[in-house]
């Protein structure tokens, strides 16, 4: 067994004569291809190669495939490779394996490109999701008109549905995360407070937290979880399931008859649970004060009914009325957009999630910003 | 109602979906789109609904120009591969929803309404599942339930998506028969998508092959079958055994046999097509016509009895079909060398020819 040997040499008027000599199989190394693919690159201009193998022992599967590698190489730089000398076996298995073209798509993974072009594919993406934010807008606001105008059409029964999973179904959660919620911002004031002899103080924090702030944003990311990811999946499934494009054969617009009633029950129950949601966090701030400092309910609720106004209260309605628009706009969005496989389904209802929270947040600092300046 | 489609062209990023396609569907005719999957013939079918916007071309329903015409004013019944019914709402509802959400001017009574849903369930014969739900219903059933939602609307056009795409054989045997008969009862212009030939053959008036965006051929069943236009029309009609050889002299020569064939203009290399009912099998060579093969596999389907035949010159495998009682007068077995004789061939010009070289 003599080890593989690829060696070249001119032999005139532009043509490359390689030789391929020993053994080709799974058992021995394979010379490297480098120095035959910089002659070719540079040096004398080649036209042509002529592939010979008169010194050719035992071959497998190997050979065809590194020369096919060479064959395709000097094809790309329009260099004519001559098979014809090569052992009939070796010429048959080349041609068969040149004679199907590759199906475009069969491979595994695409390739995912360079890093500029990655980026650059996710600004385009980016630039389409805000393209469709718009545009949906646009749309829901068209339903809004129609919906005032009475030429809205919708079923009666699709809104109470929509209203009671938003709302009573909602209900013992929005009390166990809210009581919690209250719970931990009393603790963690009472410390500090404690520290200055202050803790008749945590009546006013705990209000005013909870009316300010905790009490619609633990709503809005409850409701983002629950009933933004639900609206999701529930319109992505009526996509998947063609029924979104069967409303349309039977002439009635999507949006009228599918968001607007998801939309106005978000929009009806969110003030409601989050107006619950912060007196039962006041609550359970009045727990840990009762418990740690022997604050009657009394003294807590004088604080409370001194500290908190009800501009406060209105704060937090504001808030929830705006979340309840923003997590509904991101699930509806996410569900209509969805593409046409059931994986499709499981990220529209991801990105919901995580579109309604980013909405969430962005709207709450920018009231927050808003109150601040206006010194409410 | 007409409908026709004038240049139509459509692109999803940079993949053509749809190439220049022009044809017209006659008032009360049934049309199927053929075609493998991923040829265009869903989106063309979408388009004519409305549910997608051409890049370029236009469509027009009976005459006039509905290109940028609503969905909802097309007025064509829908029916979906996966048949699309509302899942939360009774056969009876789902099939009265579109008349029930019109607006209340266009409303027709509850009474008449109720009358019309039930004769609509009479029509797809399922007047007994009125008050099922989607989900507890057949596949079969499931399809005429959504046939019968989109003929509630009296629609001028009724569209098909794969209809039958999803039911088994059996199943799909017996709808197609049914719609062809519901077709010619209630004569609505039809026009449905299909990757099964036979479907299209047995069903429709007229077929339109389409391949990778284009029209390869439009003609009746008949004619498309029988005078295909292109070796991809052949192909895709039914199996085809391609022979290599060549024209010479008024003769098809293919291996050593020589078949005579006058009107034929010489060609130096040919490939002909011919489809395995169309060979004779025979014990001994008859005339310089035969190619010899030996007999590599029997099966027997039903009816017929398709033999898988090496070539002894090597020149590949050749599928031929028998009758059955043809096949036991021969009495073949496995390993025989027999003679083939093609009935008929079928050329088409090399140059058109690109792949099976």
């Amino acid at each position: 067994m003599t080890a593989p040997c690829l060696d070249y040499s001119d032999a005139g008027a532009g043509e490359l004569e390689v030789r391929i000599s020993g053994t080709w199989n799974q058992t021995v190394d394979l010379p490297a291809r480098e120095p035959l693919l910089d002659r070719l690159q540079s040096g004398q201009p080649v036209r042509s190669l002529k592939l010979t193998a008169s010194e050719l022992e035992a071959w497998d599967s190997r050979l065809p495939t590194y020369l096919l590698g060479l064959i395709r190489h000097c094809r790309s730089r329009a260099i004519e490779p001559d098979c014809s000398r090569l052992p009939d076996g070796l010429k048959r298995l080349l041609q068969l394996a040149e004679a199907v073209p590759e199906r475009s798509g069969a491979r595994r993974s695409p390739d995912p490109g360079k890093p500029l072009v990655r980026l650059g594919q996710q600004v385009q993406a980016g630039w389409r999701d805000l393209e469709g934010l718009v545009r949906f807008t646009g749309e829901i606001s068209l339903a809004c008109g129609a919906l005032v105008t009475g030429a809205a059409r919708f079923r009666r029964i699709d809104f109470l549905i929509a209203l009671e999973a938003a709302g009573p179904g909602a209900f013992p959660i929005v009390t166990l995360i809210s009581l919690l919620v209250g719970l931990i911002l009393a603790f963690v004031g009472a410390v500090q407070l404690a520290l200055f002899g202050a803790q008749i103080y945590i009546a006013d924090l705990v209000g005013l937290g909870m009316a300010r702030e905790m009490g619609a944003l633990m709503t809005a990311i409850i409701m983002a979880g629950r009933t933004g990811a639900a609206y999701a999946a529930q319109l992505g499934t009526m996509n998947v399931n063609s029924e979104i494009d069967a409303l349309r054969t039977l002439g009635i617009a999507p949006v009228e008859f599918l968001v607007l009633p998801r939309l106005l029950a978000l929009i009806v129950m969110m003030p409601l649970l989050g107006i619950y949601a912060v007196f039962v966090g006041m609550l359970g701030g009045w727990l840990v004060a009762a418990s740690i400092f022997d604050i009657s309910l009394v003294q807590f609720f004088n604080g409370v009914v001194r500290a908190v106004d009800l501009y406060d209260y209105g704060i937090g309605m504001v808030k929830c009325l705006s979340f309840a628009g923003l997590i509904a706009l991101a699930g509806c969005m996410r569900g209509m957009q969805c593409g046409q496989s059931a994986r499709a389904v499981g990220d529209a209802t991801t990105r919901a999630v995580v579109d309604s929270i980013i909405y969430i947040v962005l709207a709450d600092s920018v009231i927050t910003l808003i109150c601040n300046r206006l010194g409410i | 109602m007409s409908i026709e489609i004038k240049q139509i062209e459509k692109s999803f990023g940079r993949f053509k979906a749809l190439k220049s396609i022009d044809f017209a569907v006659e008032s009360g005719e049934l049309i199927a789109l053929l075609g493998p999957s991923g040829c265009g013939k869903t989106t063309l079918l979408r388009i004519i609904a409305g549910l997608e916007t051409p890049d370029k071309g236009c469509i027009l329903f009976h005459g006039e120009d509905a290109t940028d015409r609503h969905v909802r004013d097309r007025n064509v019944g829908f029916v979906f591969q996966h048949y699309a019914l509302f899942r939360h709402m009774t056969v009876f509802e789902n099939i009265a929803f579109g008349l029930r959400v019109r607006p209340r001017s266009q409303r027709p009574p509850e009474a008449a309404l109720r009358r019309k849903v039930h004769d609509l369930l009479n029509l797809v014969q399922l007047d007994w599942l009125a008050d099922r739900y989607p989900p507890q219903l057949s596949g079969g059933q499931r399809q005429r339930i959504a046939l019968a939602r989109a003929l509630a609307i009296e629609p001028k056009v009724l569209l098909l998506d794969e209809p039958f795409g999803a039911l088994d054989a059996r199943v799909r045997k017996d709808l197609r028969r049914w719609l062809r008969r519901l077709h010619d009862e209630l004569h609505v212009t039809s026009v449905f998508v299909t990757h099964d030939q036979e479907e299209a053959l047995e069903v429709a008036d007229r077929v339109v092959v389409l391949n990778e965006g284009r029209i390869e051929q439009i003609g009746t069943p008949e004619s498309v079958y029988d005078h295909p236009a292109s070796p991809f029309v052949y192909q895709f009609l039914g199996d085809v055994n391609l022979f290599h050889g060549r024209v010479h002299e008024g003769e098809a020569q293919i291996g050593d046999a020589r078949i005579i064939w006058p009107e034929q203009s010489p060609q130096d290399s040919a490939v002909f097509y011919v489809r395995p009912h169309e060979i004779d099998i025979t014990r001994t060579a008859e005339s310089t016509a035969a190619i010899a093969a030996c007999i590599s596999d029997i099966r027997t389907l039903g009816a017929t009895v398709r033999i898988e035949l090496e070539r002894s010159d090597g020149q590949g495998l050749v599928e031929a079909e028998l009758a059955r009682d043809q096949f036991s007068t021969l009495a073949l077995t496995k390993g025989e060398v027999v003679y083939l004789q093609p009935r008929r061939l079928k050329l088409f010009s090399t140059v058109a020819e690109t792949t099976g070289q």
